[in-house]
């Protein structure tokens, strides 16, 4: 009963909640279960709030037995990466400088899915400041993926990667400001979503760049990401940067397939040192959508290592200035992969950094012109390699750090620069048993057609409904 | 950007770098200017017309 309880995605099991064929208490009893078991092989949380999250779910249970529905998540477990503030409770940042850090308000996110009824399991573990891209943490330990222990999770949203691959709870907030959503989703065989810049509100949520930062989701299924992102998304007054406009509908169209669209395969830079397992996929995904009525365009890339320059300015430059009080003063309290990266940022001249700032709207309207011209949407991969082991990437310094992360970033750093929607989307298995995904990137604001392409794939491919073991792989985390 | 530079600024901004240390920068650091700075920016650019383009390019009616 429990597994099956646990394999449904988020959108299933809140239409089971609200029909009272299960209960809250009876949902959230069984992740926390899955909680107590897994964390040892995983590692996927900083603290399980298992006493909050069950009187959540009484509370839930009790208004559904009056007949009232809270909203569209009433009763379903899920967790977050911790970085999103909610008012005197620790929030450490994956670091050891927030270990004891209370903020003064929640998270407009949290606020969100709270009111919409979901509950909160606790807080998982990420990369330090959410800044590093394979899911190691000096503080914490490194996560590790439940379909293989020994292998990274990818990050910085490594324990919402992990934890809802084990079906743990049903879905998370990551936040993304060069992958950091996506690259978890891929390594994991998860759905992703970095929303438009702006869209999604990002009061009370750790900033690591401002000019890059996104909040979005991971889940099991495309049409959860849909749902958990309409929940979260909308003008917010507390972020001087949101869109003003309501949220968008992402869930009412998404069962209307792809007939008619147009998915981009991309000639150059993303076609660049890909392992042939991965390019194999990327191929099957592409006949997939042919055989569901999309045309498959070839189309020829602008110039993205620029853009990938251009980024790599604004995040380091960003990232040092943010931490800039401590990086004086506490040194030697940053893991040494972070603060290796961190330093880069002190040292570029401010001409360069406000280059990389006015030459945006440019580039992205050249890569709108180039792509988004011919196409809807372009189907990219998301990393090249195949998923390394922790050991393997295990580096914190010297002349292989930075190529190392290079090829974790090197296909979703370009698209936050560019402030686009990109589509994390689960497309297979390796000969190593390790899920594959592709990337759907679109024009601007256009993620309620990402979501119908994403799920037209998952729900004619259904591999969203394979689960990992992570039990018997558990042996290789001690 | 040399590691000379990197040293001097750093002992401005008040951090500490080894000499060893500033040559590492210094050479993750110049590819990337190099980069940006053959960029040509246009004479009028500024930072917020991003937010114009997006909304200008935005694809939410498909």
């Amino acid at each position: 009963m429990s597994a099956d309880l646990l394999n449904q995605d988020a959108t299933e099991l809140a239409a089971a909640i609200k029909a009272r064929k299960v209960s809250s208490v009876e949902v959230t009893e069984a992740c926390l279960g899955a909680a107590q078991r897994l964390q040892p092989a995983l590692n996927c949380f900083i603290r399980i709030d298992g006493d909050q999250a069950i009187a959540q779910a009484r509370a839930i249970d009790a208004e559904l037995a009056k007949g009232t529905v809270r909203g569209v998540l009433a009763g379903v477990p899920l967790a977050h990466k911790d970085m999103y503030y909610r008012a005197g409770e620790v929030t450490t940042c994956g670091s050891k400088i927030r270990r004891d850090f209370k903020p003064p308000v929640t998270a407009t996110a949290l606020e969100r899915l709270s009111t919409a009824g979901a509950l909160n399991l606790g807080t998982l573990n990420m990369a330090e400041f959410a800044f590093g891209p394979t899911g190691h943490n000096a503080h914490f330990g490194a996560c590790r993926n439940p379909w293989d222990t020994a292998r990274v999770t990818g990050g910085s949203s490594s324990g919402s990667g992990s934890g809802t691959a084990a079906r743990i709870f049903y879905g998370a907030l990551g936040s993304d400001t060069g992958g950091s959503i996506r690259l978890p989703a891929h390594l994991c065989g998860l759905a992703g979503l970095k929303p438009t810049w702006s869209l999604v509100s990002r009061a009370g949520a750790m900033p690591l760049s401002f000019t890059l930062d996104t909040v979005g989701p991971l889940a099991r299924t495309v049409r959860d990401v849909a749902l958990l992102t309409q929940v979260i998304a909308g003008h917010d007054p507390r972020d001087a940067t949101s869109r003003r406009t309501a949220a968008p509908d992402l869930t009412s169209g998404i069962e209307g397939g792809v007939k008619g669209l147009k998915i981009g395969v991309p000639q150059g830079y993303f076609d660049v040192d890909i392992d042939p397992e991965i390019a194999k996929l990327l191929s099957d995904a592409h006949a997939v959508y042919q055989k569901l009525g999309a045309t498959v365009v070839a189309v020829k890339m602008p110039d993205l290592d620029e853009i990938n320059a251009l980024c790599n300015a604004v995040i380091l430059v960003e990232a040092a200035t943010a931490h800039g009080q401590w990086l004086r003063t506490r040194p030697q309290d940053y893991g040494p992969q972070v603060l290796n990266r961190l330093e880069f940022g002190m040292f570029y001249p401010g001409t360069a950094y406000l280059a990389a700032l006015d030459l945006r709207a440019a580039k992205l309207r050249e890569f709108d012109a180039a792509v988004f011209g011919k196409v809807d949407a372009l189907l990219t991969p998301v990393v090249g390699r195949q998923t390394p082991t922790i050991a393997e990437t295990d580096i914190t310094s010297g002349p292989e750090l930075l190529p190392m992360l290079g090829s974790f970033t090197r296909f979703t750093r370009p698209i936050n620069y560019l402030g686009l929607p990109g589509l994390g989307v689960p497309a297979g298995f390796t000969k190593a048993g390790m899920p594959c995904g592709f990337q759907l990137v679109g024009k601007p604001f256009s993620e309620a057609m990402l979501c119908r392409a994403g799920r037209a794939y998952e729900r004619e491919t259904q591999w969203y409904l394979k689960a990992p073991q992570p039990r018997a792989h558990a042996a290789a985390a001690q | 950007m040399t590691p000379e530079t990197i040293l001097d600024l750093a002992k401005q901004l008040g951090v500490s770098v080894t000499p060893a240390r500033a040559k590492e920068l210094a050479e993750g650091i110049t590819p990337t200017l190099a980069t940006v700075n053959r960029l040509p920016v246009a004479f009028e650019a500024e930072p917020e017309a991003f937010h114009s383009a997006l909304e200008q390019l935005a694809g939410d009616a498909r």
